[in-house]
């Protein structure tokens, strides 16, 4: 049974990556589709669940209340295409911090789960980057990998990745609704 | 465009002989009982023979996935409104879509031939699902017909289902449409849905042999039809559909 929630990364999943970091909400942009996505994933039953490191806020780059006004953004254009994010979970920590809810750990696929009461088995988690399918791996959720943001990279690097892989999200929503008899 | 060449088609091996054995088998006893509890269903609502027509629809996609492993995928169900009566436009390859858009689309009456009435008991339960009945060779009343019929039952909220090509094609091709179910969009301000699939890709008209593989169905969007010419609603329908048979076509796994 298909679990009623989809797991996203936020950083070259939704929007576009940067490696100077989202600092703001104009730094924000949607990926092309990635937002009908999410619509499509909810006209599908689906709630959509958003998982993402924000290092930048331990790296003193942007602040909670910048990150949350980002957050907004992201939330009303999402409202805009008839979509909408249920829950976002954050890990603000660094890569140094030894935190236990940075992916790749699946601290905050574990408290999620844990929060909603919900089997990770059957659950996918789409990511663009290798620690977000370790973090799926880790949590015994499904990873998926789409090729925006680091995903082409990611492939690359580990070529023979035995899971879903779809150009976009837009892509892998449309598989993910596909209803088979 | 090879797309006949693509296809899983003329794999004579013996399971698919046997296969397809079954299955005519399992069609075959399962009309004849689900055609006489439709006949005797006419005590009861629309609603209840409906709800049969599709249980015998589920049960023979369910034969069809093991005696052939044959199954299918639908893409855009998103497009369906279950509360808005619609036009629904579909291509015509193969035997396999008047049974299994029973299965996922809403309620709906089904144009078809008169000659499928011939058939005993399982042609004459057709008349019980508020089918609209057309006769091939006399166009002109056919059309008076699907427009009287269907504009009745699209007023009740029940959907139509046509097939514009009038007939089966071959896969991988389209024929030309008739403006019958167009006239119809055009005359009652109904919206259209377009939906293609590659039946006869693995259920080819004409052929006992039934093949394994995943039929592919894309339901499209609807097509607005208030204050529009009928030529017009056909040209994108018919349009639409060529497009994406190529597309579910040339993806298919092989």
């Amino acid at each position: 049974m298909p679990q009623p929630y989809i797991l996203l990364d936020r950083d070259g999943v939704i929007n576009e990556d940067s490696d100077h970091f989202i600092k703001s909400p104009d730094e924000w942009l949607p990926i092309a589709g990635s937002l009908e996505a999410i619509a499509l994933l909810n006209q599908h039953g689906f709630k959509v669940v958003v998982i993402t490191n924000q290092s930048g806020i331990a790296r003193g780059l942007l602040d909670n209340n910048t990150l949350q006004a980002i957050h907004t953004k992201m939330q009303r254009m999402a409202i805009e295409k008839g979509g909408h994010i249920d829950v976002i979970y954050i890990c603000p920590h660094g890569p140094d911090s030894g935190c236990p809810c940075r992916k790749p750990k699946p601290g905050l696929l574990e408290q999620f789960a844990q929060e909603k009461q919900i089997d990770l088995k059957d659950t996918v988690f789409i990511g663009d980057s290798y620690r977000d399918i370790q973090a799926a791996y880790a949590a015994g959720a499904t990873p998926i990998l789409v090729k925006t943001g680091k995903g082409v990279t990611t492939l690359a690097h580990h070529p023979d990745l035995n899971i879903g892989i779809f150009d976009n999200l837009y892509d892998a929503a449309r598989h993910l609704s596909t209803r088979r008899f | 465009m090879t797309q006949q060449d693509t296809s899983a088609q003329e794999d004579f091996r013996p399971k698919n002989l046997i296969g397809s054995i079954l299955l005519f088998i399992g069609i075959f006893t399962t009309a004849t009982v689900i055609g006489i509890l439709l006949i005797t269903g006419l005590i009861f609502n629309f609603a209840y023979r409906w709800y049969i027509g599709r249980l015998w629809c589920l049960i023979i996609g369910w034969f069809t996935r093991v005696c052939c492993g044959l199954s299918f995928e639908v893409e855009g169900l998103e497009n369906i409104d279950p509360k808005q009566p619609v036009i629904f436009f579909s291509n015509h390859q193969s035997a396999w879509e008047t049974l299994a858009l029973r299965v996922f689309l809403p309620p709906h009456s089904v144009v078809i031939k008169k000659e499928l009435l011939y058939f005993p008991i399982w042609g004459w339960s057709l008349l019980t699902l508020k089918s609209i009945v057309i006769n091939r060779k006399n166009q002109r009343a056919s059309l008076k017909s699907l427009l009287e019929q269907g504009t009745r039952y699209l007023n009740e909220g029940l959907s139509v289902l046509i097939f514009p090509e009038g007939t089966r094609s071959a896969p991988g091709t389209v024929n030309k449409f008739n403006i019958g179910g167009a006239m119809l969009a055009q005359k009652t301000g109904y919206p259209v849905i377009p939906l293609v699939h590659n039946a006869g890709d693995f259920w080819p008209r004409y052929s006992f042999y039934k093949y394994p593989g995943v039929i592919k169905v894309k339901i499209g969007t609807m097509i607005e039809t208030k204050n529009r010419k009928a030529q017009d609603i056909n040209a994108e329908a018919e349009a639409w559909i060529r497009r994406n048979l190529q597309n579910i076509t040339a993806s298919s796994p092989d």
